[in-house]
Parts: structure tokens; sequence; C-alpha cells
């Protein structure tokens, strides 16, 4: 990877720590201590539903994720911390299941969960950083 | 009726703070602007700033995202050159800009860790910006702190139980941070130029804040003679040192449980320097001559008027001792100069005070009475025919300053800072009622109680204090002094930084003493901004070797 390719890289990956790695567990982490399993649900819709707002609308996590893909995709394949945090995306995503139940969910393995995808990413740029 | 909750603006393309503030912070309220209904925010820089130019007022804090991915006719330009992702990325700094453009003390948080922003290359210190703050921590509690911070430091009062903070963005700040380091036990370092109230903070605001039951003892090392400094401080038993002739407590036993103020710390003696490291270290002292050690619980607060860095970096101060009163709670106390906005405030009330004062009070009182006011009203202060801000008449006797006479004090270099301020206003009211009332005593009748105060006696009085040069009670923190003295000073092997020192100090007093034709509470007037503290000069003068008979004698 060249210079320049690692640059814009880094700006990807910069990008996507803010709008997915923060905004998918922000309203978890803004969620008070007592919040009970219906503000859990609504919290978790808008953690996966309405990760971003941009200029035409609520932009969901797999979109933010599938717009990343198609960028870097190419660039980071061969990362060894890139197989992790598609994991760790997949892992997160999948809590869209839950979304249509009516049910007490976990909101301690939603966090961990949610978490784990800022972890990933940040893994991932330390390990473009060092590839330059 | 309910006190109002304070009001949040939220600057955010996003929904989730908007939404965190409406829902889990009840204790504000959000501002209904923008959409959605119930997160209402508004989503681009042009649009916040219309908001903010019709109803500014009505904003307590602004929580301000960093990164906005809008069109980009939407965008704020931020840096010539800056790409459409780098503007994106920084909208929120190209916000915050024009805010502080136009709300210079507008509280507003930042939506973001400062670890998350490369600034350096935007040229920002946003860090060190008053009234912004950075959210250092993405829970709900960290928000909670962030804008209670921000909305305590926006509502602090400009005067407290005595305590002139003013206006100026840099005295909030210094506020904010003694608050916090008023409590616990943890030492505090003030540095900042004579009669910047250095004193007075740390017993009216640091100690009154501490709960700590103890007392509030101080000293002045700058006043102790070096080898005396240890007994002070650690306490002596009888016959430890000639002259010690009943056992003496030191003052960290007498401050125990309290504060102990050390003013000049930087002039203690570098064989005391240690010792007073392990007294920090143990929480025990033990008095010179003495096999035991007494536990002391004492908060310390050690006052320099020069950069105790300096002092490190120049030798005279251990760097360990330093480290120990810990960098990471040193305050600067702004000289004057650097809080000009404030001195309108300040010269109202020091007007006030010195018209308050015993001495004034009949004065005062009698050019009430003779121009048909009530007596006992305070006195004010009228600049450039401007009442001051919230009043509509003038309450009793006014001490009017036209434009020329307020630019004298404006443009004046206040060297001696608030103290130096207090005594001028201080004589301005003493000679403008005596005046005053001399004419009446003459026979004048008085139409009203507005005295116009004589350019003349401000610039005579300003000319009293600049005439002063920087010394070592009078330093400044940084450059140097309009009209320097010069002194000789010879090295010799052996000599230590403390003998160069005094032999500087001796010159420095020497001067004076010829200046002031041997006057001590002149000279204390133009050292410590206080003709009272003439003992103090007294006892310095002694320490420095100087013997006033035989000074009187050699200029007989």
């Amino acid at each position: 990877m060249g210079p320049a390719e690692r640059e814009h890289l880094l700006d990807l990956l910069s990008d996507l720590k803010h709008d997915l790695g923060k905004y998918i567990r922000l309203p978890f982490m803004m969620l008070p201590p007592g919040a009970d399993w219906h503000e859990t649900r609504t919290a978790l819709h808008h953690a996966l539903l309405q990760t971003r707002s941009g200029p035409a609308g609520h932009v969901p996590a797999r979109e933010i994720w599938a717009g990343f893909l198609r960028d870097a995709e190419a660039q980071v394949g061969n990362l060894a911390a890139f197989g992790e945090l598609e994991a760790a995306v997949g892992k997160a995503l999948s809590w869209e299941r839950e979304l249509d139940g009516d049910g007490p969910l976990s909101r301690d393995a939603i966090e961990k969960d949610l978490g784990a995808v800022q972890d990933a990413i940040q893994k991932l740029r330390l390990e473009a950083a060092r590839h330059g | 009726m309910a006190e109002r909750r304070p009001r949040i603006l939220v600057i955010d393309d996003g929904l989730t703070y908007a939404r965190v503030v409406a829902k889990n912070l009840p204790e504000y309220e959000l501002i209904a602007a923008g959409q959605p209904a119930e997160a209402p925010r508004l989503e681009d820089g042009p649009t916040a700033l219309a908001f903010l130019e019709r109803h500014g007022g009505g904003v307590d804090v602004v929580l301000l995202d960093m990164k906005f991915d809008v069109e980009q006719d939407r965008l704020l330009p931020l840096d010539e050159g800056a790409d459409l992702r780098r503007t994106r990325r920084f909208q929120g700094i190209a916000i915050l800009r024009e805010i502080r453009k136009r709300h210079a003390h507008l509280p507003v948080v930042l939506l973001t860790s400062q670890s998350d922003l490369s600034l350096a290359d935007l040229g920002e210190d946003l860090a060190n910006q008053s009234m912004t703050y950075f959210l250092d921590g993405d829970d709900l509690d960290s928000l909670r702190i962030r804008i209670n911070a921000a909305v305590q430091e926006a509502s602090q009062p400009a005067e407290e139980e005595g305590i002139l903070w003013g206006h100026s963005p840099t005295m909030r700040a210094v506020r904010r941070r003694l608050s916090v380091l008023a409590q616990g036990r943890m030492p505090v370092i003030l540095e900042g130029e004579t009669g910047t109230g250095k004193s007075y903070l740390a017993e009216r605001f640091l100690h009154a804040r501490s709960n700590r039951p103890g007392p509030f003892v101080t000293v002045d090392l700058g006043t102790v003679p070096p080898d005396l400094v240890a007994a002070h401080l650690f306490g002596a038993t009888r016959g430890a040192y000639t002259g010690a002739v009943a056992d003496r407590k030191g003052v960290f036993e007498l401050a125990d449980q309290g504060t102990l103020f050390l003013d000049e710390v930087q002039n203690i003696p570098l064989d005391v320097q240690k010792q007073l490291l392990l007294v920090l270290q143990d929480r025990r002292v033990r008095p010179l001559g003495s096999s035991r050690e007494i536990d002391v619980d004492v908060k310390v607060v050690a006052a320099s008027s020069m950069p105790l860095a300096r002092t490190v970096a120049e030798g005279r101060f251990r760097r360990d001792l330093y480290m120990r009163l810990s960098p990471a709670t040193r305050v600067v106390i702004p000289p004057l100069r650097e809080r000009l906005d404030d001195l309108p405030f300040l010269a109202r009330r020091l007007t006030e005070k010195a018209g308050a004062q015993d001495e004034a009070v009949p004065l005062r009182d009698r050019i009430a009475s003779a121009a048909g006011l009530q007596s006992g009203l305070p006195m004010a202060l009228l600049i450039d025919s401007e009442p001051p801000p919230g009043t509509s008449n003038e309450p009793g006797v006014v001490l009017a300053l036209p434009g020329p006479s307020w630019r004298l004090l404006a443009e004046h270099s206040w060297p001696g800072n608030v103290r130096e301020l207090a005594m001028v206003l201080h004589n301005l009211v003493t000679f403008t009622l005596i005046e005053a009332t001399e004419a009446l005593r003459s026979g004048l009748s008085l139409k009203s109680a507005r005295l116009q105060v004589d350019p003349g006696l401000i610039a005579s009085l300003l000319t009293g204090y600049s005439g002063v040069p920087d010394g070592p009670s009078d330093s400044r923190m940084e450059g140097g002094a309009d009209n320097p003295l010069r002194f000789e000073v010879t090295l010799e092997a052996g000599e230590t930084l403390n003998d160069v020192s005094n032999t500087a100090e001796r010159q420095y007093f020497l001067s004076l003493f010829r200046r002031t034709k041997g006057d001590f509470r002149r000279m204390a007037e133009l050292l410590l901004g206080d003709a009272d503290r003439e003992r103090a000069v007294r006892l310095r003068f002694n320490q420095l070797g100087l013997k006033v008979r035989e000074l009187r004698g050699a200029e007989r």
C-alpha cells in the first residue's frame, strides 16, 4: 500500500470509527441505569436502524458498513484485523432480529456486542497505520 | 414558583444527543428549534447561527457535534483548501469559530472527545478556550457532568463572598479550577504577580470551601530569615538553635486539620526544601531538636509570584518538591492588564467599597446631605457618563470620571494589579471627598452629589505607582520593568543563589529607602500596595542586614 492509499484508508477508517463505531453504541451508553426493556429495545432500534442521519434521512448501521466495504474492502481485505472487524460487525448486526420481538432483552449482551465494533475498528486502524 | 431549567440548544445532524437531552436529562429544557418535535435540534451551522442571532440570549448551553454529514451548501467553510471530507469532519470547529465571534461567553460542549481530534493542524487551542468543553466520555454521566460544569460556569456570580471574580473568561476558568481543587487534601500551587489576590483566594475560597475544620495559617516566606525557615515551618524545641528560648510550634502543627498558605514559597532555602518534601510525603513533622514526630493533616497552598517551573529550571527549587506539590494543581491568577474587560466592574465595586470605609463614610454622608440626598447610600462610579449596568439612576454620592480620566485608568499597565487599583481608587475617593467637604466648609453649596474627578489627580496617583520598578516583592511574571534598576552583583565561587538574590534585594531596598527618604509606610505601599504592611518591610529590611540608624546617619 502506497502512502496516499494508506492515508485514504485511514480517512475511511476514521469515518467508520465515528459513524459506525461511535454511533452504534451511543444510544446504549446514554441509557439511564434503570432503563426497562422497552427503552432498551428503542435504543437498539436507534443504534441499528437510525445510526446516522444524512441528507437523505436516517442511515442504518448495515448501510454504513456496506458503504465502507464498497470503498475499502480491496485495501483492508488482506489485513489481519479485518476478519475480527467483520465478525464484530456481523455479531452486532445480528441483533436486528430482536427488533421485532416484544420480550426482555439483555442490555449487557447488546452493549458488549455493539461496543466490540469500536474496538475492532481501532485495531484495524492501528494495523493500517503500521502498514505504511 | 419553580426555578427555570437551564436551556440547551443542540446543533447536530444526528438525533442521538437531542433524544438523550429530551428523555434522560429532565433537569434541562431542550430548546424547541428544528425537527423532529420530540427531539428537536438544528442540523447545520447556518441554521444554528441564524437561530442564535435571533434567540441567543435564551440559550444557556450549546451541545455541538463535530462531524456534519449534510449537503455541501449547508456547510460553513473551514480553512482554505479544506476538501469536502475534511470540512464535514471538522464542521463543528467552523461553527464554533462563528459562535465565538458573536457570543464569546456562551458555553459550548463539543460532542467529541479531545483525543479523537487532531486539532493541531487546525491551529486550534480549544482546551484552553473558556466556555468550551469536550465530552471526554460517551456515557450519560459524562454528558451530565459536562453540561452541569458549563451551566455553572456561565451562571457564576461576578462577586462572591467578597471575591471580585468579574466577568472575564480567564477568571471564570480560575474559579472553576479552584472550586475543584478546594476539595480534598491535595496541595495547590497558586502563581500570579503581586496584588493579584493569591492569599485572599487561598483563604476566602480554597480554605472556605475545603470544609476543613482546622484553621487557615499563613506564612510569608519572603520575610522569614533563611536560617529560621525550618523552625518556623516545623517547630523547634528549646535550645534547638541560638535564641530558641522555649519550645515553639511550627506552622504545620498550627495548621493541623486546616490549610497552610506558604506565600512566596520559592524563597524556601534548598536544604529546607528537602525537609518540606518529606513532610508532604509522610504527613509527619519533627520539630528541630526533637526526636518526636507529630502527625499532621494539612492542605498546603503554595503561592509564588514567579513561575515555580522557572525556579526549578534555575536550580533554585527542587524538582521533586515541585512534582510533589503537583504542577497539575497549578493555577495562574491573571494580572489585571490581561483582564481589562473587568476594569469597569472592578472600579465600580472598589469605589463603592472605598466609599464605605470608616474614614470615608462621614465625608460621603455630609456631601449627600448637602445635596439633599439621604445619607447611608453607597457611592457609585460614573464612567464616561455611563451609569452602572442595571441601574437607572444615581444612588448616592457619585464619583464621575469623564472619558479622558477613565482612559488614564484603562491605559495604565497596573503592575500592582487589583491591589494597586484598590489603592488608587481608595485615594481617589478620599481625596475627592475631602476636597468636596472642604468646599462645603468654605461656604459653597452643592447642586448635586456628582463629584467630578480631577484628571490631574488620577495622573498623579498613577505616576506614584508606575514609577516603582519591578523588584523582589513586586515582580512581573514576564517581561521587564518600564524603568528598571540596574544592580551590580559580584559573584564569588562558593556563593549560593540565595546570597546573590539577597545582594540584589539589599540594593533594591536601599534605593527605595533613599527614594522615600526612609518612609517605611511609603515603602510598604510601593512594595506591597499596602502602607499598613510597614512592619513586614521593616522586618525584611533588618533581615537583609540594613541598619536604619546607620543609613540615616550616613545621609545627614
